[in-house]
């Protein structure tokens, strides 16, 4: 009983001590960005916004040409009019956010100490909604909330990712974000880090895995031929599908505390949204 | 014309038989098995315990989660030799996905 | 019509009717054409090697891939074949790390379908 005891309380103190070993945030993201350097020197850190193009440039010369007039421009427009448009009271969505929505989006998902949870942007603007007396968005509705933030985020672009973490609740979320990206996952048994830490750069089967840092910063994103909307978490949604794990909620605190981790891996870097995506 | 009769009578009869042939199949289905057999009853419940324990530990497959659709299916049709099938699959894929929950993370190194 | 002719043809139309009534079950028992060693390696809801391997002696094979070591030479990198058998089974035994999915251990391929597609490429 006594041995029992003693080799319980051993294995606590492993599980401690492997717990407070794991790396703080910034070292987990610095450690991060300079192995894509080491395997990539050519490839410029701001670069890393452009995820699989940065390692094709004649994908990324497409993309550009694209962009210039981009074949989507009117569902962002359809996104506008809701942003644009005064609730029952006369507030608009812009008076929910300092600067009317101007360079936010960046500091999103933040960790709330008084809610206890990761808000993300989508979540802010369902708010806005519901302070203004507008029933909320369904999160995983890409012709509300989709095309919503396909407007709203464009008003953040150029502005440098600034996710915070502090304090042990912002801290135990981030965990958890991180416990989810190097988790394997579905009967295909990947972890997002299976490929996009640890086969960074290469092809699967014709595409190229795009690299962790940056990869937040270009949602919402039109993809393929028929330009579907698809906002970051629409995005995790369809990658748990394809290892075939049976996808998290959009908008669940799962997805959330992954995008926290997620968004603070691309911290430093340029918002662009409502682009092109394969 | 009245080889005619006897072609159509010929027909219609056989249609009767077919029918009744098919009729009697179905009852003798509902009759003799109205209900799951055990096994195949607690073969389904296992899939459905084991799919709500990977579900609550967000686990589960979609692997998981089709092969019990398709063991509800089949009882609904009280073939229970596919209930068996579908419900072991569903099951051992709901457990796969619960240990491989609890495995090491990938790329520490 | 003569009579003979008449009875015959209802009784062909008997059995025709026989045979519509019977055939939907007897196609959905019939068993679908077992897929050779190839089409499972290069199924992407089944093997789907040429995700992440070049198989650069196979014409067939359409990948750019570069994850993981190309498929040629096999029968002498894998003297053992249950080697080559154990490493797409379950490919986390020799490596934790391993990006491949384990085939045989998560139910992705049977153990019928690993024989197959072991032998297809054994003789790449």
């Amino acid at each position: 009983m006594k041995q029992t005891t003693w080799m319980l309380t051993c294995l606590g103190m492993l599980a401690f001590s492997a717990d407070a070993l794991s790396l703080s945030p910034e070292q987990e993201r610095l450690n991060r960005v300079q192995a894509v350097q080491q395997k990539y020197p050519d490839i410029k850190f701001e670069d890393y916004v452009y995820g699989a193009l940065a390692f094709s440039p004649d994908a990324k010369a497409q993309y550009e040409n694209m962009m210039a007039f981009p074949p989507f421009e009117s569902e962002i427009d359809k996104g506008r009019q809701l942003w644009e448009t005064p609730f029952n009271n006369g507030k608009r969505y812009a008076d929910c956010f300092p600067g009317g929505g101007r360079n936010v989006a960046g500091n999103y998902p933040y960790y709330d100490e008084t809610m206890k949870k990761v808000v993300t942007f989508e979540m802010a603007l369902n708010q806005c909604r519901a302070n203004n007396g507008a029933a909320p968005y369904k999160q995983a509705d890409m012709n509300t909330m989709g095309l919503l933030t396909a407007y709203a985020r464009t008003l953040s672009d150029g502005m440098l990712m600034n996710i915070k973490v502090k304090g042990s609740g912002a801290l135990a979320a981030f965990e958890s974000g991180r416990h989810f990206f190097y988790q394997r996952r579905g009967q295909l048994n990947f972890s997002c880090a299976s490929c996009h830490v640890d086969h960074v750069g290469e092809i699967l089967r014709t595409e190229y895995l795009s690299m962790l840092p940056g990869q937040t910063t270009h949602w919402p994103a039109f993809r393929g031929g028929d330009y579907a909307l698809f906002t970051l978490q629409r995005r995790y949604s369809a990658c748990n599908q394809l290892v075939r794990a049976v996808p998290m909620e959009i908008g669940g605190e799962e997805y959330n505390n992954l995008e926290y981790f997620h968004s603070y891996l691309s911290n430093g870097l340029p918002l662009k949204s409502s682009v092109f995506r394969k | 014309m009245n080889s005619c009769r006897i072609a159509i009578c010929l027909l219609v009869g056989s249609g009767l038989v077919m029918g009744a042939a098919g009729h009697g199949a179905r009852a003798a289905e509902s009759g003799s098995k109205p209900v799951l057999s055990t096994e195949a009853t607690e073969a389904l419940a296992r899939a459905e315990s084991g799919v709500a324990l990977a579900t609550a530990k967000k686990a589960l497959w979609t692997t998981a989660a089709s092969a019990l659709a398709q063991a509800q299916e089949a009882a609904k049709h009280q073939d229970n030799a596919a209930v068996m099938k579908y419900a072991a699959v569903a099951a051992e894929q709901a457990s796969l996905g619960m240990a491989q929950a609890d495995g090491p993370l990938t790329s520490q190194h | 019509m003569g009579k003979p002719l008449a009875i015959v043809t209802a009784v062909s139309l008997s059995l025709l009717l026989a045979a519509a009534f019977i055939s939907p079950a007897r196609a959905a028992e019939a068993p679908q054409p077992e897929p050779t060693g190839q089409e499972l390696a290069f199924d992407n809801r089944k093997g789907n090697c040429l995700a992440c391997h070049a198989m650069p002696g196979e014409p067939k094979a359409v990948t750019n891939t570069n994850i993981a070591p190309p498929l040629i030479g096999m029968a002498a990198r894998f003297p053992d074949r249950r080697k080559l058998y154990g490493q797409i089974w379950d490919a986390t035994r020799a490596n934790p790390d391993t990006a491949m999915p384990p085939f045989g251990k998560n139910g992705i391929l049977t153990d019928a379908e690993i024989n197959k597609v072991v032998d297809y490429v054994y003789g790449l």
